[in-house]
């Protein structure tokens, strides 16, 4: 459909609070467009939520295969009202984001994962995920809800930097 | 008797052995180290120690060494004596703050707290992105004050400037 313009921080829209979606028939055209948008990205980009390109409902993709180096995942998901039902453990990874494109940052977040969704075609669907796909996962479903891992950075000193000029 | 020094030392330009230098000389007198922090501050270096002397001695040979170090590697030294603080205010909450980087973000959040009776024990703030639209981020870690009235002020201050504020108990737990 298109490639659409990543929304940039401080943009409101990235703090705001996703409706969930109700009808299924309308976000064909959102998949697509975030689709497109992922495609045309940095080409190690593995999620996008729709609230970056200005869809606001509760709408993500996730290919974390996509980057080399993390195989086995779970492949291309469309997530539609995700919710997490389970987590155990915790992990730290170096995040970056698309619309925060100066800073990166450790993060703490669960290690294991059980994300319950509905697929496009409206069918509720279950997925255990963990390591880097989880992390992928959390940070898509943090967007859902206004939250930036900016949010859940704990020191200053040792957790955040500046990501170095292109 | 011991006694507690406080060095701060700051140079425009960071370079390699700066603080070899200065540990080098609080060790040479016999003095032994306890808190300290460093940092790059828009590439300028700064950093600032505590450590513990055995005596006055120690005190003088200490300020004619790092005096030393000051004209070597273009710094700027300070050295005082301070308090032998036994009980410190342990931080009870963290305060996270972000937004489109302008003037005052720092002074009307530390301002308000302070109006609030909250004392600041810990406060880092980083600055990212291309001049005039930059991202200003700044954490704070706190010690007492009213958490029914806090973060209600706080959302006040944070629309006032559009920035994002988030506070969040800083719980320790004996495991």
């Amino acid at each position: 459909m298109a490639v659409l313009p990543v929304l940039l921080y401080p943009d409101r829209r990235l703090k705001t609070v996703c409706p969930a979606v109700e009808d299924f028939d309308s976000i064909a055209s959102v998949v697509q467009d975030l689709i497109d948008t992922m495609d045309a990205g940095p080409p190690r980009t593995v999620g996008i939520a729709a609230p970056q390109i200005g869809a606001m409902v509760r709408v993500a993709i996730v290919h974390s295969d996509r980057n080399p180096k993390y195989p086995g995942g779970n492949g291309f998901l469309t997530l539609i009202n995700p919710v997490i039902v389970e987590q155990e453990g915790e992990q730290v990874f170096r995040e970056g984001c698309l619309s925060l494109p100066d800073y990166t940052a450790n993060i703490r977040r669960s290690a294991k994962i059980t994300v319950s969704y509905y697929d496009p075609s409206g069918e509720p669907q279950s997925v255990m995920s963990e390591g880097f796909e989880s992390v992928v996962l959390q940070h898509e479903i943090d967007h859902l809800d206004g939250l930036l891992f900016l949010d859940r950075v704990v020191d200053v000193k040792t957790d955040l930097f500046r990501r170095r000029q292109q | 008797m011991s006694q507690i020094v406080m060095i701060t030392a700051i140079g425009p330009r960071d370079r390699p052995g700066i603080v070899a230098s200065l540990t080098e000389a609080v060790f040479a007198v016999g003095g032994n180290l306890d808190d300290a922090t460093m940092t790059r501050l828009h590439g300028a270096f700064a950093n600032m120690l505590s450590a513990r002397l055995n005596d006055d001695r120690s005190l003088s040979a200490l300020k004619d060494k790092l005096a030393e170090v000051a004209k070597r590697l273009d710094l700027y030294v300070t050295v005082d004596l301070i308090p032998d603080a036994h009980e410190e205010e342990l931080p009870d909450h963290q305060i996270n703050v972000y937004g489109a980087d302008r003037p005052g973000i720092v002074y009307e959040v530390t301002k308000l707290l302070s109006e609030l009776g909250v004392n600041i024990t810990d406060l880092d703030t980083r600055l990212a992105g291309e001049p005039g639209k930059g991202i200003y981020v700044m954490l704070l870690e706190t010690s007492g004050g009213d958490w029914d009235v806090v973060p209600g002020r706080l959302a006040e201050v944070a629309a006032k400037l559009g920035v994002e504020v988030s506070n969040r108990e800083i719980q320790s737990e004996a495991l």
